[in-house]
């Protein structure tokens, strides 16, 4: 996979007298193809972030690249586009001015098939006389998306796209984040929304205070070091006495004749295992117990917040 | 390049063409043009009558004019920023430069049809109620459209500051010291404080001398307007927005968005 955006230790400091570090050593690295998640609260330094990449807000420290060349030079945007929380559409425009307006502005004489291709891609081309101002959130989304797509962005930015989304237009979005992936266009979406993102996202790097406190693959960053284990007894008397013999792990009946176990280590497992067996009982389940995104990025929180205690808030 | 700029110009034309705010100007012009009217049949003659009109016309539009500068040049470039719009037009392949230079264009055309209107109203009126055309009209409608170009170029740059009320003050406080330019070159001459006189020389050159552009009393009173004045005043003008493109472009490049 080519890389498309690199980003390597980007500070942004601001204030004349009194300094304040907003985004702390940022290194972001983005493939064709992949979707990357900026999840954070709310001055966490994510939207800094994409700025900076972008060129709109100078680097303080750091260097970035996109498709290779230096940011923020006009050339590292070729092929890179940005789609802003809360941008204020003219209000005097349709759907398909405000494209031919952008069309023309990115130097496309014959703008005319490209934006109808693009507003049917978005399901937007029965809207496309439709003033923008009389056009519901998530079509503006999708309008701005198609805007994107004119200019053939291999790269793009989301800054809080799902917000104030109901939910079939979160879902309608989730689908077409989806279908831009598989065509191999790389993007970095930044949002609160970490359930919707832990379902578009390959990677996902969490932001508090201005750094990346946890960036990895999803699979990597939800996964425990804890198994649920489910066993089936004869009886409620044989898993009550299987419970005390044993006394190993977190356990607890679900059924009369079901008990549930959580073991936080692999050796424990196994010889429960074999325990579990040759005193007849029969193993239904054994699963890896992974956290939600939303559990991790409240843990996360709570760590940094208090680093002694830890654990789940 | 020179596509993106004329694109650029010609949406911010029309954008704030669409502003209902300038016609409420426009509005509140003919009717106070009209009210000076009325105090015109105050006069004794016919032709103090037409004097006073031309000359409280030609007050009421330098004070519009002003005010259209203002509300214009203030919210351009800001309301784009504001609404994000700016957002989705910079990560495009262009310099801020072609940006601004659009938004330059399109706000000094705007200013000069507004103004251009007004005149044309107050010349309309001048005819219809005298049924003659206005002698020197060309020369002030010239002068006058260098002045409000340079006013709202100014005020345009003012609007890269923070805050709106700086944007304001910043805009009056120059418009009123480029119209006492002339003291305050007097100022530095007499001062004999050497950092004062070093103060007023630096604000002298700075600020734009409206002064140039100021034909009023020449107008009223029927004097000619010399050409060589006329291409100075040009010439100034040319260069002050100049200036005032190169360090908006520059200010806009150097901001944070």
């Amino acid at each position: 996979m080519s890389e498309l955006l690199s980003a390597e230790e980007i500070t942004k400091v601001i204030g004349w007298w009194k300094k304040e570090t907003i985004v702390d050593r940022v290194s972001v690295n983005l493939h064709a193809g992949e979707i990357i998640g900026l999840l954070g609260p709310n001055g966490a330094g994510k939207t800094t972030t994409m700025k900076m990449i972008l060129g709109l807000t100078s680097i303080t420290s750091g260097k970035a690249t996109m498709f290779g060349k230096p940011v923020p030079t006009p050339a590292s945007r070729i092929g890179a586009g940005f789609l802003p929380e809360a941008i204020q559409h003219p209000d005097h425009l349709s759907v398909e001015e405000y494209l031919k307006f952008h069309a023309r502005l990115s130097g496309m004489s014959d703008s005319e098939t490209a934006i109808e291709e693009q507003l049917r891609q978005v399901e937007m081309f029965e809207h496309r006389h439709r003033l923008l101002k009389d056009c519901s959130k998530g079509m503006r989304q999708r309008a701005d998306i198609a805007r994107l797509l004119l200019r053939k962005a291999r790269l793009i930015f989301l800054d809080e796209p799902f917000s104030g989304l109901d939910p079939c237009g979160q879902v309608m979005l989730k689908k077409l984040l989806l279908m831009l992936k598989e065509q191999q266009i790389g993007i970095l979406v930044n949002s609160h929304a970490a359930g919707i993102l832990a379902d578009v996202c390959d990677r996902v790097c969490i932001m508090n205070k201005g750094r990346v406190v946890l960036s990895d693959s999803l699979e990597t960053l939800t996964r425990t070091p804890e198994t649920l284990v489910v066993a089936q007894f004869s009886g409620r008397e044989a898993a009550t006495k299987f419970i005390e013999e044993t006394r190993t792990g977190n356990s607890r009946i679900i059924e009369p004749d079901r008990v549930e176990f959580n073991f936080s280590d692999a050796t424990g497992l196994n010889e429960f295992l074999q325990r579990l067996i040759s005193s007849g009982g029969q193993l239904i389940e054994a699963t890896p117990v992974r956290l939600t995104l939303d559990q991790l990025f409240v843990k996360v929180l709570a760590d940094q917040k208090s680093p002694a205690t830890g654990g789940l808030a | 390049m020179f596509s993106r700029i004329r694109l650029i110009m010609w949406d911010t034309f029309l954008d704030v063409a669409r502003h209902k705010m300038l016609v409420v100007h426009l509005v509140f012009v003919c009717i106070a043009i009209g009210l000076f009217n009325l105090f015109g049949h105050f006069s004794t003659t016919p032709s103090l009558e037409y004097r006073m009109i031309q000359d409280v016309g030609l007050s009421i539009i330098s004070l519009f004019g002003f005010l259209i500068a203002l509300f214009i040049g203030s919210t351009t470039l800001r309301d784009d920023i504001q609404r994000k719009t700016i957002y989705a037009i910079l990560t495009l392949p262009m310099g801020r430069w072609e940006l601004y230079t659009g938004k330059f264009l399109g706000t000094l055309l705007a200013a000069v049809v507004n103004v251009l209107i007004m005149l044309g109203i107050l010349t309309g009126l001048l005819y219809i109620k005298f049924g003659i055309i206005w002698a020197g009209f060309q020369w002030v409608a010239l002068f006058m459209l260098l002045e409000f170009a340079i006013m709202t170029g100014m005020v345009l740059l003012f609007s890269l500051t923070n805050s709106l009320i700086v944007c304001f003050s910043l805009s009056i406080f120059c418009v009123l010291l480029g119209n006492m330019a002339e003291h305050v070159k007097h100022l530095a001459f007499e001062a004999d404080i050497p950092l004062l006189s070093f103060a007023t020389d630096v604000v002298y050159w700075l600020v734009p001398n409206f002064g140039y552009f100021n034909i009023k009393y020449k107008i009223l009173k029927d004097l000619a307007v010399s050409p060589s004045f006329a291409m100075w005043a040009i010439g100034y003008a040319g260069c002050y927005l100049f200036f005032l493109l190169v360090a908006g472009s520059w200010a806009l490049n150097k901001k944070d968005l």
